[in-house]
């Protein structure tokens, strides 16, 4: 389908529209909103990590809310079983007194899923929901489920609290398109916190955007116009997180084991067509990239010892990169 | 459908703008660091002798802004680079996007250039406002402070750089006539000049200073002369005359000797005006040179001319020589004593040293006028034809305020003054020191190498030789 420039600007203003509907409940945030909503326009799942009560969980919901989605909430715990998400096979007896087998969905089967504190599970349940976010499908006793459409994973974690824990492997990271940090509110934020929620006023949500139109605006997120130029700087973006290039920084030489693969570039370049679209435009800038390339690319870095040992923070690795590029691209 | 004609032509004018700048900013650096170099090398000369050291700092700072000429075109911005540049005055990097889109006829991509062409001229517009720095102040102060340092330490050179004006003058002159050695080569017709001249090009190439050159010159211009006299008493002799091969040779080796000492005496007129001294030897040698050269130049022009002319002529280059050796070649001015006599005072500090070599000198010349020193050597002596009563007698010997003189009757003169020596007069049984008779030799031999006029050098050798006997 071939969208026109005013079908963008339609857009945009509609998306415009829903940011401030969301901030009508969240206070603050913009930047965790903003985020959250170029995932879910990407096609994307995201992982919101943060203190706990920062309003993560609120967030998602008022984001359901407003996108008239579907919305489930799976809070991860040590004992969850993978059956408690994807749903299993229970026998069902029949008014003629047969029984037979039928698929009780989990709670997978939402378009959004929550899921809450998602470090908490052990791998094995985390891993559950490996198929669904990679192939958006769900295998139980070998039965191939198609999952609803749209379907976003929004899951959350703590920073602290690494007890019994059991931190997300590699590849599970991997199928975030994002990481976003929640950050604490500031004065001004609390003060409003404070009024919305501790008051009698009831704020009631509108819808505003249906699920259909949600998949239409992530075709129009496809058609975005990224230039050459733009899509060169994105991948040396990519390429200066591996150590063993001869163009990364000495920083990340020094600290980084690990560098990110295609998936985060393809994060980078999906979130950044979304935050040109939600801007009104119908091309993608080197802004657009510069700012969605940490919470693109933040999860898929490892630090080596002496990174850790140093107490560097990746966004800091980030931000130093990124700068080192744009520094040869104005040459 | 649009495309991107009126952005390009925008573009164009920026990339044209930003040329300019950059090659106009870099340019003041480029020549500051020229500059600088230069001023280094003037300062540097200051403290050590280095010949053409002017030249050396001028051609470094060519060379210098030279290679940043090459340097600032091969760093110029490129076309994308000035893309870039101008692309921040458009919002959300439109014109980067719509230079590097691969698919033009989409209709987003059309949108996208009409918005970029309607943008155009305003950001371009914001483009030449921006602040442009075009004058590097320090750059152009430090600049203006180097070329009055570098104008200053030209106007007062230090005595190292004197000292390498001087060096300069002399290798200039070397070069001049190695050039002129090379230019004979060229116009030398038989194969011996040829073979002549290319020793003197190595012989020249081996030496140091102008001095040396020249010694080189003037000890070939007397080879050559030597061959040419061995020609000319051939042809004397033989009555067929020469063959055309020598006839040719001839001609080669009179103009390469004329050229020579031409070469030679303005070589040694340029050294004296530098002020630069030269050996003795390498001035009797240089005298000789010239004398026979003239006597050469007359000869053929009129053999018949009188030798008072040829005595007056000798005067005239002897004048100069004493004028530039006036201090105090008590050896050379021994043989000058009649140049002495007739040329004024300013020899006259070397004059008395060396009577005794002298006796055949004047017994030609005289006239009173003592002007026939040059000739002194002997040359003017074997002509005869001077008054015996010219010969110039010692004041010691006769009347106070005379000269006594001996008016006896004209004779021919034989060519050759007699020279008388008891060298031989031995009778048996007497005894003779050694001493004596080295004395006797010695003397009799010098006497017969003046009157061969030889070079300077082999003169030297000579005395070496007797010098190394007497001890």
């Amino acid at each position: 389908m071939v969208y026109t420039a005013e079908q963008y600007e339609q857009t945009s203003d509609q998306l415009k529209l829903i940011r401030q509907e969301i901030g009508r409940y969240i206070v603050g945030q913009e930047d965790t909103i903003d985020f959250t909503l170029y995932a879910i326009l990407a096609d994307g799942h995201a992982l919101l990590e943060g203190l706990p009560g920062l309003g993560k969980t609120m967030l998602i919901r008022s984001i359901s809310e407003v996108l008239d989605l579907s919305f489930t909430r799976i809070q991860f715990t040590p004992d969850l079983m993978p059956t408690d998400i994807t749903g299993t096979s229970v026998i069902e007896r029949m008014p003629d007194g047969t029984s037979h087998f039928k698929f009780q969905e989990g709670p997978i089967f939402s378009q959004m899923v929550l899921a809450d504190e998602i470090n908490r599970a052990t791998p094995k349940t985390q891993s559950a929901l490996l198929e669904a976010m990679g192939e958006k499908t769900v295998t139980v006793l070998g039965d191939t489920k198609q999952m609803a459409k749209p379907f976003f994973v929004l899951a959350t974690q703590n920073p602290i609290e690494m007890e019994g824990t059991y931190p997300l492997p590699e590849a599970q990271m991997d199928r975030f398109l994002c990481k976003i940090q929640v950050p604490s509110p500031t004065k001004n934020e609390l003060m409003e916190i404070m009024k919305r929620t501790t008051g009698a006023k009831n704020i009631k949500l509108e819808k505003r955007l249906s699920a259909n139109e949600l998949i239409d605006i992530q075709q129009m997120v496809k058609e975005v116009i990224i230039a050459d130029d733009m899509l060169e700087y994105a991948v040396d973006l990519v390429v200066a997180t591996h150590p063993d290039q001869p163009s990364a920084p000495e920083m990340i030489r020094q600290y980084v084991e690990y560098g990110s693969g295609p998936r985060g570039l393809q994060s980078i370049v999906k979130l950044a067509k979304s935050r040109a679209l939600m801007n009104g435009r119908f091309h993608v800038s080197i802004a657009d990239i510069k700012t969605v390339a940490k919470p693109a690319l933040r999860h898929r870095l490892l630090l080596n010892y002496e990174g850790v040992a140093t107490g560097l923070r990746i966004d800091e690795v980030i931000d130093q990169f990124i700068e080192v590029v744009q520094q040869g691209q104005n040459v | 459908m649009s495309n991107r004609n009126q952005m390009t032509k925008v573009v164009q004018k920026a990339r044209s703008s930003m040329l300019f700048e950059y090659f106009f900013k870099n340019s003041q650096r480029m020549i500051a660091y020229a500059l600088l170099l230069a001023f280094v090398i003037m300062l540097v000369s200051r403290f050590f002798v280095l010949p053409f050291y002017k030249e050396i700092a001028m051609g470094i700072a060519a060379i210098t802004l030279f290679i940043a000429a090459f340097y600032l075109w091969w760093k110029r911005p490129s076309k994308k680079q000035s893309l870039n540049i101008l692309d921040r005055y458009f919002p959300d990097n439109l014109l980067r996007t719509v230079y590097s889109i691969e698919d033009l006829e989409s209709p987003l991509a059309q949108q996208l250039v009409i918005q970029t062409e309607k943008m155009a001229s305003y950001a371009f517009a914001n483009y030449q406002k921006r602040k442009k720095n075009l004058w590097h102040t320090k750059t152009l102060i430090s600049s203006v402070a180097m070329i009055l340092g570098i104008a200053l330490l030209s106007l007062f050179p230090s005595t190292a750089q004197q000292t390498a004006n001087n060096v300069k003058e002399e290798k200039l002159m070397t070069a001049e006539v190695k050039k002129a050695v090379k230019d004979m080569k060229k116009t030398a017709k038989t194969k011996e000049m040829k073979k002549a001249m290319e020793e003197l090009q190595k012989d020249l190439k081996k030496t140091n200073t102008t001095e040396e050159a020249l010694q080189s010159v003037i000890k070939k211009q007397k080879e050559l002369e030597l061959q040419k006299q061995k020609l000319e008493d051939k042809k004397a002799a033989n009555g067929k005359g020469l063959s055309k091969e020598e006839q040719q040779q001839l001609i080669d080796l009179q103009q390469a000797t004329a050229s020579l000492s031409k070469n030679a005496l303005q070589t040694q007129k340029a050294l004296s005006n530098s002020g630069t001294p030269i050996s003795p030897n390498l001035q009797i040698a240089l005298n000789q040179s010239a004398q026979s050269n003239q006597s050469m130049v007359q000869n053929s022009s009129s053999p018949t001319q009188s030798n008072s002319n040829n005595s007056s002529n000798n005067t005239q280059n002897t004048a100069q020589n004493n004028s530039s050796s006036s201090q105090g070649n008590n050896q050379g001015s021994a043989n000058n004593q009649g140049q002495a006599s007739g040329n004024g005072n300013k020899s006259s500090s070397g004059s008395g040293s060396g009577p005794s070599n002298n006796p055949g000198n004047g017994s030609g010349n005289g006239s009173g006028n003592g002007s026939g020193s040059g000739s002194g050597y002997g040359s003017a002596a074997g002509t005869g034809t001077g008054n015996r009563s010219l010969v110039a007698v010692p004041k010691r010997i006769g009347e106070k305020g005379r000269t006594t003189a001996d008016g006896g009757k004209l004779k021919d003169g034989s060519p050759i003054s007699i020279q008388e020596s008891n060298n031989g007069k031995i009778t048996k049984g007497s005894v003779r020191s050694y001493k004596e008779v080295t004395t006797n030799y010695k003397k009799s031999y010098m006497q017969t190498t003046e009157r061969l006029q030889l070079p300077g050098e082999l003169n030297q050798i000579v005395q070496k030789y007797f010098s190394s006997v007497e001890e």
